[in-house]
C-alpha cells in the first residue's frame, strides 16, 4: 500500500471541512477524490503533502507514519490547481527547483529536467517565463516540476480545471497514460466525472467533507450505493416511492397513488424494506422508445414535454403519468413535443435506493 | 501516538519564537523605558540598573505645579503644548480643505500632465525638505513670517498637504464609482452627490489622514526649528532645548509628546493596514 | 475644441488651484531656490566655488552621512525581512499577532522623541551601558561614548525598520500561499522560501523600501541634531543647519542641500527602476 489515510479529520474554527476520512491507495494506482466544490478535496490533498496537519487521524505513506512529518520531508509532487509556477524563474528553473534542493549535481539536474520536459512534450521551452506560456503549457510545467523529483506520490489538485474542454479533453488521457508509464502512485482531485472516469482506476465520491462511496469506475457510475451519489453522478432522474415487495428478484417501488416501477434491489436482506422510503435512480441510458409493445415490465406510454437540441444529440423530458424522465436520442430521431410515446425502462439498469 | 522527536522539535521551535519575541520586544521597548525612567528618577548614580530614588518632581516642575529649582526654561510644558496643539489644529484644517478637491480629481478625473502632477506631489516626500526650509526662512525673513506662527503653519502644511492628498486620493478611489453613478442617475447633483454619498463613504479615511496631518505637525521638528525659534516654542523645540541642560525634564516633554501618538494610535489602528502605508510609500 | 472640454479643463484647473499655488510658490520656489543660491556667488555671477568649498572642508561629513544612512537602511532592510519573513511564514497564529504588534511600535514614535530616548539609552552611563555592564559585557568606568555614527545607526535602524517592515510585509502578502506552499511541497524549508522565492517575487517592494528608506534618513535632521551636534563628522542636515544660523549663510548650506538633492535623486532613480522592472510579475499575480 502507498498511501493510506486513517480517520484523517481536519477542522477550521468549528467548521469541519475534512470527516473521518479513510482510504488506501495501492502502488501504481490512480486514486481520484471526486465531489462538489467545498467538499474538502484540496483539504485531503493538502494534508497527504503536509501542508495541513490533521486534527485527527495518520496519513502513512509506503508504511510509514508520516502524520507529524513537514511537506519538505515527505517527498510527494503536487500540481496546484493555478500551477503555481514562480513567476520569476524561468521554465527550466521551476523544475529544478526540487532537484537543486536535494543537491544534485549539475549535469545530472540538466539532463533530468531535460527528460522531464520530453515526457510532458515541451523540449526547447527551457528559457521561457510563465507568463509566455498558454494555459496548457504551463499546467505541463507543473506537472513536470511535480514529476521530475521521483515523488513517492503525484498529488493532482484539479490540474485540468483551468483549461478549455477541448484540451481537456486531450490531457486526461495524457496525464493517465504518462502515470501509468511512470507507474507512480496518483492521487488526483476533480469535480468533473467524465474525467475521473477516464482517468481514474478507482474513484472515491465526497460530500461535505465524508467518502460516501469508493469503488472502480464501473460501480459508482452503475452501483451508486446512496441517493447523493446517485444525483451527483450521471444525469440520473431520481424519484421518491414506497417499496411495495419483490417479483422476479426486482424491487417493486409505488410511486404516487397508481404508477409502479421495479428495479435492482442492492440489499441482502429485501424483505426488511418493505414498507419504508426509497429511491428509484433511473439512467436516461436505460429508457427505450417501444412501438406498439405489450406484456412488458416499466412500460409507460408518456407525452414529450420538452425536446431541446443539445448538438449531436436531443434530450427529451417525457411526462409519465405521475413522474417526468429524460432520455437522449441521436440528434435525427427527435421526437416533437406534445406526442405521444411508450417508453420501457429497464429494471436491470434501474436501482432502488433504500435510505 | 505522536513520536518523542516530534516532542523535541515542538520545543525548540516554542523556545525559538519565544526568544524572537522576547529580542525583539527588548530592542523595541528598552529605549522607552529608559525615556520613562529619566523621567521619574530623582537620584540616578551608575553603576546602579534603575533609579535609586522615584519621584515626581520633575513632572511637577514640567507642569508648572511647582517651582523648579534645576529649572530655568523660559516656557513650561503647558504653554507649549497649547501651541503646538493650537498649530496642529490649524494646519489639519487648512490641509484637510486644501487637499481634499486635488485628491478628488486625482483619484476619479482624468487629468492632462498627470504624470508631472503625480512627481510633483511626490517631491516632498522623496527630496529632504531641510533645503527647502532653509530657503523658506529667507523669503519669510522678508515677509515677516519668520519667528510667527503662521510661518510655522505653512512649513507645516508642505509635507502635510502631500500625505493628506495621497491619503485621500486613495480613500476616493476605493468607493466604487456605482454607488455615485445610481445617485447621479436617481437625480442628484454633483455637488449634492458629493455630500451625500462620496463624503459619508469616505469619512474613514479622511478622518484616518486628518489624525495622521494632526500627529504629523504636532510632532514636526525641522520646519519650526527653522521657521518658528526663537519665538514659537512647540513642544519638539522645547524638548531639544531642554535635552541639553536637563535630562529629566526632557524625558517629561517627550512622554508628553507622546500622548497624543498613543492616543491616536488606537483609534488609527482601524485605519492604518499596510495598504494604506504602501500607498503613501 | 468643444465648449464641453473648455469646461471641463476650468473645473480640474478649480479642484487643483488651491493645492499647487501652496505647493508651488511655498516648495517649488524655494526648492529651485536652494539650486540658484547654490551656483552664485556674492555678486551673482555664475560659480561653482561653493561646490569646491563643501568638497574641501565638508567632504569626510558628505561620505559620512552617504555612509551611515545606506549602512543603517541596509541594517533596517535585514531586520525587517526577518521579520516579515517570520509573520509571513509562520504557522502559529498566536505568534504572529504579538509579532505583528509588538514591531510596529516606534512607527508611533516621533523622531524628535527617538532622538531624546537615545540620548537617554545610549549615554556613557545610560540604560544600554548600563545594562551591558550588569552582564559583564563592558566596563562602565570606559564605557564607550556612543554619540557617533552608532548612536544614529541604532536610532535610525529602531525608527525605520517597522516601516520598511510594513512595505515589505503587503510585498510577501501579495506573494499567494500556493507558491509558498508548492516550494514546501518540493521540499523547500523557511530560509529556503525566503531566499528563493518571497525576496525575489518581493523585490519591487524591497528596492521601494530601501529608497524611501535611505531617502528619508539622508533627510532627518532632528537625530544627527540631538545626538551628534557638531561633533567631527557629523551629517549634511546638521552642517546646514550650522552655516544658516551661526554663520548666516546661505550659500554653502544650499549647496549641501543640491549634493543631497542628488545623493537621493540618483538613489531613488536606480532603486524605482529596479521596483519597474519586478512590475514584470505582478501581471501574473492578480
Ligand atoms: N485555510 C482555510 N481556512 C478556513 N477554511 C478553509 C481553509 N481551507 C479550506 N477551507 C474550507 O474548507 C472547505 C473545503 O475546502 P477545499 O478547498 O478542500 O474544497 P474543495 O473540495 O477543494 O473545493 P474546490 O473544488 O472549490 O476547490 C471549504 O468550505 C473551505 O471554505
Ligand atoms: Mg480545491
Amino acid at each position: 500500500m502507498s498511501v493510506s489515510l486513517d480517520g484523517v479529520t481536519k477542522r477550521f474554527g468549528s467548521f469541519v471541512a475534512v470527516n473521518n476520512v479513510s482510504f488506501d491507495v495501492d502502488r501504481g494506482e490512480i486514486f481520484t477524490l471526486l465531489g462538489p466544490s467545498g467538499c474538502g478535496k484540496t483539504t485531503v490533498l493538502k494534508i497527504i503533502a503536509g501542508l495541513f496537519r490533521p486534527n485527527g487521524g495518520r496519513v502513512y505513506i509506503d508504511g510509514r507514519d508520516v502524520t507529524d512529518l513537514p511537506p519538505e520531508r515527505r517527498d510527494t509532487g503536487m500540481v496546484f490547481q493555478s500551477y503555481a509556477l514562480w513567476p520569476h524563474m524561468t521554465v527550466y528553473e521551476n523544475i529544478a527547483f526540487g532537484l537543486r534542493l536535494r543537491r544534485l549535481p549539475e549535469d545530472e539536474i540538466r539532463r533530468r529536467v531535460r527528460e522531464a520536459l520530453e515526457l510532458v512534450k515541451l523540449e526547447g521551452f527551457e528559457s521561457r517565463y510563465p507568463i509566455q506560456l498558454s494555459g496548457g503549457q504551463q499546467q505541463r510545467v507543473a506537472l513536470a516540476r511535480a514529476l521530475v523529483i521521483n515523488p513517492k506520490v503525484l498529488l493532482l489538485d484539479e490540474p485540468l480545471s483551468n483549461l478549455d474542454a477541448k484540451l481537456r479533453e486531450e490531457l486526461r488521457y495524457d496525464i493517465r497514460e504518462l502515470i501509468k508509464k511512470l507507474g507512480i502512485t496518483a492521487i488526483y482531485v476533480t469535480h468533473d466525472q467524465t474525467e475521473a472516469f477516464v482517468l481514474s482506476d478507482r474513484i472515491a465520491v465526497m460530500d461535505r467533507g465524508r467518502i460516501v462511496q469508493i469503488g472502480r469506475p464501473y460501480d459508482i457510475y452503475e452501483n451508486p450505493r446512496s441517493r447523493y451519489v446517485a444525483s451527483f453522478i450521471g444525469s440520473n432522474i431520481l424519484i421518491d416511492g414506497v417499496l411495495k415487495g419483490v417479483r422476479d428478484g426486482y424491487g417493486v417501488v409505488r410511486i404516487g397513488s397508481r404508477t409502479e416501477i421495479l428495479g435492482v434491489l442492492n440489499s441482502t436482506d429485501p424483505t426488511s424494506l418493505i414498507g419504508k422510503q426509497v429511491t428509484v435512480v433511473i439512467k436516461p441510458e436505460a429508457i427505450e422508445i417501444r412501438k406498439g409493445a405489450t406484456g412488458l415490465e416499466n412500460l409507460f406510454s408518456c407525452t414529450i414535454s420538452r425536446a431541446t437540441y443539445m448538438g449531436g444529440t436531443v434530450e427529451h423530458r417525457a411526462q409519465c403519468g405521475e413522474f417526468e424522465v429524460k432520455f437522449y436520442t441521436p440528434s435525427d430521431s427527435r421526437i416533437e413535443e406534445g406526442s405521444i410515446v411508450e417508453l420501457h425502462i429497464s429494471p436491470r439498469r434501474t436501482i432502488v435506493i433504500a435510505e | 501516538m505522536r513520536g518523542r522527536g516530534y516532542r523535541i522539535q515542538h520545543t525548540v521551535t516554542a523556545a525559538l519564537k519565544i526568544t524572537v519575541l522576547l529580542v525583539l520586544a527588548s530592542w523595541v521597548f528598552a529605549p522607552f523605558v529608559s525615556v520613562v525612567l529619566w523621567s521619574v528618577a530623582r537620584k540616578w548614580y551608575w553603576p546602579s540598573l534603575l533609579p535609586q530614588e522615584l519621584g515626581l518632581d520633575y513632572w511637577y516642575e514640567a507642569l508648572g505645579l511647582r517651582r523648579g529649582y534645576a529649572l530655568t526654561a523660559a516656557v513650561g510644558i503647558i504653554d507649549a503644548l497649547k501651541t503646538s496643539i493650537v498649530i496642529a489644529l490649524i494646519v489639519t484644517v487648512i490641509t484637510e480643505l486644501i487637499s481634499l478637491p486635488t485628491a478628488y480629481a486625482l483619484a476619479k478625473w482624468r487629468i492632462p500632465l498627470k504624470p508631472l502632477l503625480v512627481f510633483l506631489f511626490l517631491m516632498p516626500q522623496a527630496f529632504p525638505l531641510q533645503p527647502v526650509y532653509v530657503n523658506l526662512l529667507l523669503i519669510f525673513y522678508r515677509l515677516g513670517l519668520a519667528g510667527a506662527v503662521p510661518g510655522v503653519v505653512i512649513a507645516h502644511i508642505i509635507p502635510c498637504l502631500v500625505y493628506a492628498v495621497w491619503i485621500n486620493a486613495a480613500t476616493f478611489k476605493s468607493i466604487p464609482p456605482d454607488y455615485e453613478e445610481s445617485a447621479r442617475v436617481h437625480g442628484a447633483g454633483p455637488l449634492t452627490t458629493f455630500f451625500r454619498i462620496t463624503l459619508p463613504l469616505s469619512a474613514p479615511g479622511l478622518i484616518a489622514s486628518s489624525v495622521f496631518v494632526f500627529l504629523y505637525s504636532f510632532d514636526e521638528f525641522t520646519g519650526t526649528f527653522f521657521i518658528g525659534l526663537p519665538n514659537v516654542v512647540t513642544l519638539p523645540m522645547l524638548l531639544y532645548s531642554a535635552s541639553g541642560y536637563n535630562m529629566q525634564f526632557a524625558s517629561a516633554v517627550a512622554i508628553t509628546l507622546l500622548i497624543p501618538s498613543i492616543i491616536f494610535m488606537v483609534v488609527l489602528e482601524r485605519f492604518l493596514k499596510s495598504e494604506y502605508i504602501a500607498k503613501i510609500g | 475644441m468643444d465648449r464641453n472640454s473648455v469646461k471641463n479643463s476650468i473645473k480640474i484647473f478649480l479642484m487643483l488651484i488651491p493645492s499647487l499655488t501652496i505647493l508651488l510658490s511655498v516648495y517649488l520656489y524655494p526648492f529651485i531656490l536652494a539650486i540658484l543660491i547654490s551656483v552664485v556667488d556674492s555678486s551673482g555671477r555664475l560659480t561653482l566655488e561653493h561646490y569646491s568649498y563643501v568638497f574641501t572642508v565638508y567632504a569626510q561629513d558628505v561620505v559620512f552621512t552617504i555612509a551611515v544612512c545606506a549602512l543603517s537602511a541596509l541594517v533596517s532592510l535585514l531586520i525587517s525581512i526577518s521579520i516579515a519573513s517570520y509573520i509571513r511564514l509562520s504557522l502559529d497564529e498566536g505568534f504572529r499577532k504579538i509579532l505583528n504588534w509588538i514591531f510596529r511600535f516606534p512607527l508611533f514614535i516621533p523622531m524628535v522623541v527617538v532622538a531624546q530616548m537615545m540620548r537617554t539609552f545610549l549615554a556613557p552611563h545610560g540604560f544600554l551601558n548600563t545594562l551591558l555592564a550588569q552582564i559583564g559585557f563592558i566596563e562602565l568606568q570606559e564605557a564607550p561614548n556612543l554619540f557617533d555614527w552608532r548612536g544614529l545607526l541604532i536610532g535610525f535602524v529602531w525608527k525605520q525598520t517597522p516601516f520598511m517592515a510594513l512595505i515589505i510585509l503587503s510585498g510577501f502578502a501579495m506573494v499567494s500561499d500556493v507558491h509558498i506552499d508548492a516550494a514546501r511541497v518540493l521540499g523547500a524549508g523557511r530560509l529556503y522560501i525566503v531566499r528563493r522565492i518571497l525576496l525575489p517575487m518581493a523585490r519591487g517592494s524591497i528596492a521601494i523600501a530601501f529608497a524611501l528608506t535611505f531617502a528619508s534618513n539622508i533627510g532627518t535632521f532632528t537625530l544627527p541634531y540631538m545626538i551628534i551636534g557638531g561633533a567631527k563628522p557629523t551629517t549634511m542636515t546638521v552642517i546646514m543647519a550650522h552655516r544658516v544660523t551661526y554663520f548666516g549663510d546661505w550659500s554653502i548650506a544650499n549647496a549641501l542641500g543640491v549634493i543631497s538633492y542628488a545623493v537621493v535623486g540618483l538613489f531613488s532613480i536606480a532603486y524605482l527602476r529596479e521596483a519597474v522592472r519586478a512590475g514584470v510579475y505582478e501581471r501574473e499575480r492578480v
